[in-house]
């Protein structure tokens, strides 16, 4: 790579890293693994940085190779099916918490935490990131059908998450307890 | 936006924004990429006999115990075998990193008999180093005190951006020395230092010239009664395993190391599972900070 590329290369962690990570960090639930994910992920954009013309659809290209990096990383077991949360950022209720949702949010958390991993991706994406349906499909490399139908069974899974259901049922809004009846 | 919708995006912001800046991305991104494309590099070219000439200048840097038995073994221009000068400074900036911690392993005490106890690497994957030059290398470079280096034993292969290089161990009167050669000066390249008895590893540090400055891998070996390695690179948070390594070798992309600047932290593991405790966690090189690269 030239010079003027590392640079712009550069240019780009910088301005992106945080939004990367933060992307990541949903993606698997811990600081470490998701450190990993997008370094491993802007690593392979390096090497083929030069190759990429299209320099407004770097975002894109950066999130699919995050997604098929932990689909990777799932094949080979080397980390694990379940998502460890850390602990630090639990966001557990305490006693005159100012946030009233906390303790959905907590349990939220910990049911997104058990989806498998592609459900899990498409929820960041769609949620978080709010990208379209389309765009998801590009980021997950499937089609638009396949990210409504993993998007549908990632929330039935949400609404029947027995520790959701557990943690905050309390506090469930309508849609949620629909399931449970 | 239903209120599931809403939840969902409330939480998922909610926990995306406790989540720092990380620091220095952009290095621990260069250096991994050398590390995959070195990798891919190894798969492209794994089952061919032939080797690839190396055409960069590489000088390798073993560092040692202490600042007293760093000693430094250039490696001349691929082909050249004759070595080149280097000036180290004697002004190690240990304050740059912190201290390693080195526990008691278990080991045997230092002796002849020492080397014997790690793992060797079979004959054929260092049929290209010249042992008699290495052992004689290696000799002129041991400080006053030292006996003539024996048993040498190589401990691991490694795929470097300077071509192949191994690290081996070898007897020295009462005391374990370590030292590596590359494939590119098979008979010069040797540098050594002293490990003590309860030694958790043995790490060496190849430079290669390139054209965007020079870059340095790492060459860690865990002692047989180790377990895993694990790296921290400068401005990461968390130790984690060296990608693609075995249990006990790892080579470590570690981009330019700068004296006085943090250098790459490892932790090497007892081997045991259930308890995962360090056996020696501190810089790479054995707790000295570059003085002279």
């Amino acid at each position: 790579m030239d010079q003027a590329a590392r640079e712009e290369f550069r240019d780009y962690v910088t301005a992106s890293s945080s939004a990367l990570l933060r992307t990541a960090y949903l993606m698997t639930g811990n600081r470490a693994d998701a450190e990993d994910l997008v370094q491993t992920a802007l690593a392979k954009t390096y090497l083929a940085w030069p190759r990429i013309r299209d320099r407004e659809a770097i975002d894109g290209y950066v999130r699919r190779v995050m997604v098929n990096t932990r689909t990777s990383w799932w094949r080979k077991s080397r980390h694990l099916t379940t998502v460890p949360h850390d602990e630090a950022l639990d966001r557990r209720a305490q006693p005159g918490d100012a946030f009233a949702d906390a303790d959905l949010r907590d349990a939220l958390w910990h049911a997104l935490g058990r989806l498998p991993r592609r459900q899990r991706a498409a929820v960041v994406l769609r949620y978080y990131e709010q990208l379209s349906e389309a765009e998801t499909a590009a980021a997950l490399g499937v089609s638009t059908g396949t990210v409504k139908s993993t998007v549908s069974r990632a929330l039935r899974k949400l609404r029947d998450d027995a520790g959701l259901q557990h943690d905050a049922r309390a506090d469930l809004p309508i849609e949620l307890q629909g399931a449970n009846r | 936006m239903s209120p599931l919708d809403s939840h969902l995006h409330d939480t998922l912001t909610q926990h995306a924004a406790d989540v720092g800046a990380p620091v220095d991305l952009f290095g621990a991104v260069e250096r991994r990429a050398r590390t995959l494309r070195r990798r891919r590099v190894a798969v492209a070219t794994a089952g061919t006999a032939a080797v690839a000439a190396v055409a960069v200048v590489g000088g390798l840097t073993l560092t040692g115990g202490g600042d007293n038995d760093t000693l430094r073994a250039p490696i001349a221009h691929a082909g050249s075998g004759t070595p080149s000068a280097t000036s180290p400074s004697p002004a190690a900036s240990a304050s740059a990193t912190p201290s390693p911690v080195t526990t008691a392993t278990g080991q045997p005490a230092a002796s002849t008999n020492y080397p014997m106890s790690w793992p060797r690497v079979p004959d054929a994957a260092v049929a290209w180093v010249d042992w008699p030059a290495v052992q004689r290398s290696m000799a002129g470079q041991l400080p006053a005190g030292f006996d003539p280096p024996q048993h040498l034993r190589p401990l691991a292969v490694f795929d470097t951006d300077a071509g192949a290089a191994t690290v081996f161990v070898a007897a020295s009167g009462g005391r374990t020395v370590a030292g590596a050669v590359l494939q590119a000066a098979p008979t010069a390249a040797v540098a050594v230092h002293d490990i003590d008895a309860a030694a958790a590893q043995v790490s060496a540090i190849v430079r290669v010239a390139a054209s965007g400055g020079a870059v340095d891998d790492g060459l860690v070996v865990a002692a047989p009664t180790a377990g895993q390695i694990l790296v921290q690179q400068p401005g990461q948070t968390t130790y984690s395993p060296v990608p693609g390594s075995n249990a006990r070798t790892a080579t470590i992309t570690l981009g330019r190391v700068v004296p006085g600047q943090p250098v790459a932290q490892i932790k090497v593991l007892d081997g045991n599972g259930d308890t995962d405790k360090p056996l020696y966690q501190g810089p790479i090189g054995v707790g000295y900070t570059f003085p002279d690269v």
